[in-house]
């Protein structure tokens, strides 16, 4: 297929040259074609039936109260907040990412949650009684100054609990944050998207003071001839 | 649905469809012979926009691409099965390093998948027992396998430079992308260290091979399986192909194979498989049978293959079968290139792996392993998700920089940092040992009644040495870069090996020889003791060499079932 009918096909898709299988046996076959019914259509490719299992025990209970969720939040804004690159966490709908992975993932749901309520009861206990989503702007930069650093653990090693859910805390907000839509665009990164990679931009190179050597630049492929049918001599030497 | 017993007798039956199934059932369908396929897993056609991955976001997925015991290498990885399978265990012997086992149940097998490093092995791989005696050698020549090397890259398509190298032979070659800015970096840091580079040689088509499959456009997504067929995947690149051309290959999907039936002279008359739809056996009657199931699958199904003709399993009268298996080293280390710190963004994910690769370079003689590995490298601008941010306390914590914070300055920490990580992954050559084995764990059942694999494999010296070179490497290739590396020197007792099995180049199970009391089947992969029955896929490996395994494993499946065609027309099987 030439370049402008891959990228139709991207677009739209296709199904293979090879989909008239017959066979009189005893296995399905793609016959039928997929069943768009299933819950494999949920929008990011093929699941296996356990995975579908999975993820539908996940949706169907929910874990973190309204009360931790809020506190969650006041938390993902101060690591991630608004800034000229981008919004703040909470509208990047990271609600939603730390309810689904927190459920999928058993195994951190003990010390995350515990974690937190230690964080709920240190605010109360340094800012009169205010949970995390009472607190001023003031009192909450406080409380990351005091928390967001590993290495304070040592002056403080009763506040271990609180200084290692927040590193959590902050690996699961950065993670979240930088991998939804708004996150990857305020990183800046431009690709998934169909394109033909021609080397580093001349201005970059110029930056860095390096260059491509013309002998290897010289057998790399040049994309005006990408689409014309590779012939090769007998001794291997591309003629195309 | 209504599911029929099979009353037909094709003229193959070939377990497995992945790099060696799929490669067997194009050549033997395109001779007009009748082919099924008998596979563990559902149909997967890459094209198809419902069940595709490729070109989705991180956001797409709920857990932003993680892995997870069911997807290891992610959501988007296009692999179903890993390395743990619900219902289907195995197990390795105490005392031992373990073996961790990779299996991907679907039309395609792990083609879908894997990183598409297309190496063919070179004279010296195939006679090691003459250059250093401590594997043996393998009863063909790198001559015997070249014509089917040189078939396959003109069928398949991969890139890469002939640059004359003596053990990493030229070939058929598509043009190479040009490196990317962090591999420019490397060539410099790595030739000041003594090591070679050239461009990387992928089964990726970069330039149009014919007009049933399209050109790569670049979205590094290869493992993801490609929807335009621009990357090998078997049943893109192999099996829709044949049954296009005519070809008349019949799809037993989600039908796991048990084992071969033998009749009363001995010789296999089908092939027995749980259907996993109404947990049923069925048998599937076949003049040849082929098993490309995997190493470790095909040996499992011939060690389940007991007759009173067979009673140490089918294949198994010199006791060997299930020895010898090998995986490839697997070595790595990370760590971030400064100059890259805010670097200019552009799209530069290029093909799905390396531009630039370094091949065995050294000589063994002269070092105290004696085996070689290459060097992978990795860096730059993926897209983001989850677990992206991996590398920015290590970096602070490199910088001189507060570990951790919050707020506009981690933001800005995190622009920052953005593709300025680099790794280099060491790949290299196990010895084929005779101590090394899977064998039947007569204990355990799987879920579909069939015994179990337990494996039992030890690292020796030569592999722990040569992780101990890939280290002391690295870092120097690291410092003349002007990287820092986040990886310290491994302290463990196989100085950072990788467990058994994890780099998913398991080979040597049932290993092909002249002398039937040493090996399993012979040159042509066919079995001794029982001539209608051919192995085409990594068990009959000797010793694998510094390469990937499965260029090998293509040109090998092709020469066999060429001479499963000609037997026949003799009448000899």
């Amino acid at each position: 297929m030439d370049r402008r009918e891959t990228l139709r096909n991207l677009l739209i898709g296709t199904v293979a040259a090879g989909t008239a299988l017959t066979t009189g046996t005893a296995c399905r076959t793609n016959e039928e074609g997929p069943d768009l019914e299933s819950p494999s259509d949920k929008g990011y490719g093929i699941r296996t039936p356990e995975e579908d299992r999975q993820d539908f025990l996940v949706r169907s209970f929910t874990f973190f109260s309204e009360g931790e969720m809020a506190a969650l939040l006041v938390l993902a804004d101060a690591i991630c907040p608004e800034d000229p690159s981008g919004p703040a966490a909470s509208a990047t709908k990271i609600d939603e990412f730390f309810e689904f992975n927190l459920k999928d993932m058993p195994e951190i749901q003990a010390p995350f949650r515990g974690g937190l309520a230690f964080v709920q009861q240190y605010s109360r206990d340094q800012f009169a009684g205010k949970t995390l989503a009472e607190l001023e702007p003031a009192e909450l930069t406080q409380l990351m100054e005091a928390l967001s650093y590993p290495e304070l653990k040592e002056e403080a090693p009763d506040l271990a609990p609180a200084i290692d859910f927040m590193s959590s805390m902050r690996y699961m907000t950065l993670t979240g944050y930088y991998s939804s839509r708004e996150g990857i665009k305020a990183l800046g990164y431009v690709g998934n998207s169909p394109n033909q990679w021609d080397g580093v931009p001349p201005e970059v190179l110029a930056k860095y003071e390096v260059d491509y050597e013309p002998e290897w630049l010289a057998k790399c492929i040049d994309h005006e001839t990408a689409n014309v049918a590779a012939e090769w001599d007998d001794e291997g030497n591309l003629l195309t | 649905m209504q599911i029929k017993t099979p009353t037909k007798e094709y003229d193959v039956v070939i377990v497995g469809s992945g790099a060696g199934g799929g490669m067997s059932a194009k050549v033997l369908s395109e001779q007009g012979l009748s082919v099924a396929i008998v596979e563990a897993g559902p149909f997967f056609d890459p094209a198809d926009p419902v069940t595709k991955t490729q070109m989705r976001w991180a956001h797409e997925s709920p857990r932003r691409g993680r892995g997870t015991k069911l997807r290891p290498f992610g959501d988007f990885d296009m692999a179903l099965g890993g390395w743990d399978i619900e219902g289907e265990p195995y197990s390795a012997d105490e005392d031992t390093d373990g073996f961790s086992w990779f299996r991907s149940r679907m039309l395609g097998g792990r083609t879908n998948h894997w990183g598409r490093i297309s190496l063919r092995f070179g004279p010296d791989d195939f006679r090691k027992g003459d250059i250093d005696g401590l594997s043996d050698n393998w009863p063909i020549g790198y001559e015997d396998v070249k014509p089917y090397y040189d078939k396959v890259d003109k069928l398949i398509g991969v890139f890469g430079t002939n640059e004359g190298l003596p053990n990493d032979p030229d070939g058929f070659f598509l043009p190479p992308p040009k490196p990317r800015l962090h591999e420019l970096f490397y060539i410099k840091g790595a030739r000041a260290a003594g090591v070679p580079v050239y461009p990387s040689r992928l089964s990726i088509l970069t330039k149009r091979i014919n007009n049933d499959r399209g050109v790569c456009f670049y979205c590094s997504q290869c493992s993801r399986s490609c929807a335009v067929y621009a990357d090998f995947s078997s049943g893109s690149c192999l099996i829709f192909p044949a049954q296009k051309n005519g070809g008349q290959i019949d799809l037993f999907m989600n039908c796991m194979a048990r084992s071969v039936v033998t009749n009363d002279e001995g010789k296999a008359t089908a092939v027995s498989y749980i259907n996993k739809e109404d947990r049923q056996e069925y048998q599937i009657r076949g003049k040849v049978i082929v098993l490309a199931a995997s190493a470790c699958s095909t040996a499992r199904i011939l060690m389940n293959s007991k007759s009173e003709q067979h009673p140490g399993g089918l294949g198994n009268g010199s006791g060997v079968l299930g020895r010898y298996l090998h995986d490839s080293t697997g070595m790595s280390v990370a760590g971030f290139l400064p100059q890259l710190l805010d670097r200019d963004i552009y799209n530069e994910d290029g093909v799905g792996g390396l531009h630039v690769y370094s091949p065995w370079w050294g000589d063994n003689k002269k070092l105290d392993f004696a085996r070689g590995y290459h060097v992978e490298v990795w860096g730059g601008m993926f897209m983001p998700g989850y677990g992206m941010n991996w590398p920015i306390e290590a970096i602070q914590e490199k910088l001189g920089e507060p570990v951790g914070g919050y707020g506009p300055k981690l933001k800005d920490e995190m622009r920052r940092v953005y593709g300025a990580v680099f790794g280099m992954a060491g790949r290299g050559e196990a010895l084929a040992l005779y101590d090394n084995y899977c064998e039947i764990n007569s204990n355990e059942v799987d879920e579909w009644g069939i015994p179990t694999l337990r494996f039992h494999y030890n690292w020796s010296d030569h592999e722990r040495k040569q992780a101990a070179h890939m280290y002391d490497t690295f870092s120097e290739i690291f410092h003349k870069m002007g990287g820092q590396l986040f990886t310290d020197r491994p302290t463990d007792k196989n100085n950072g090996l990788q467990m058994p099995g994890k780099i998913i180049h398991e080979v040597g199970t049932a290993r092909m020889g002249d002398d039937p009391s040493k090996s399993v089947c012979n040159s042509m992969q066919q079995l001794h003791e029982c001539s209608n029955v051919f192995l085409c896929d990594a068990s009959s490996f000797v010793q694998q060499g510094d390469k990937n395994c499965t260029w090998t494993i293509l040109a090998l499946s092709w020469r066999t079932s060429d001479y499963i065609v000609e037997e026949l027309k003799k009448m000899n099987i």
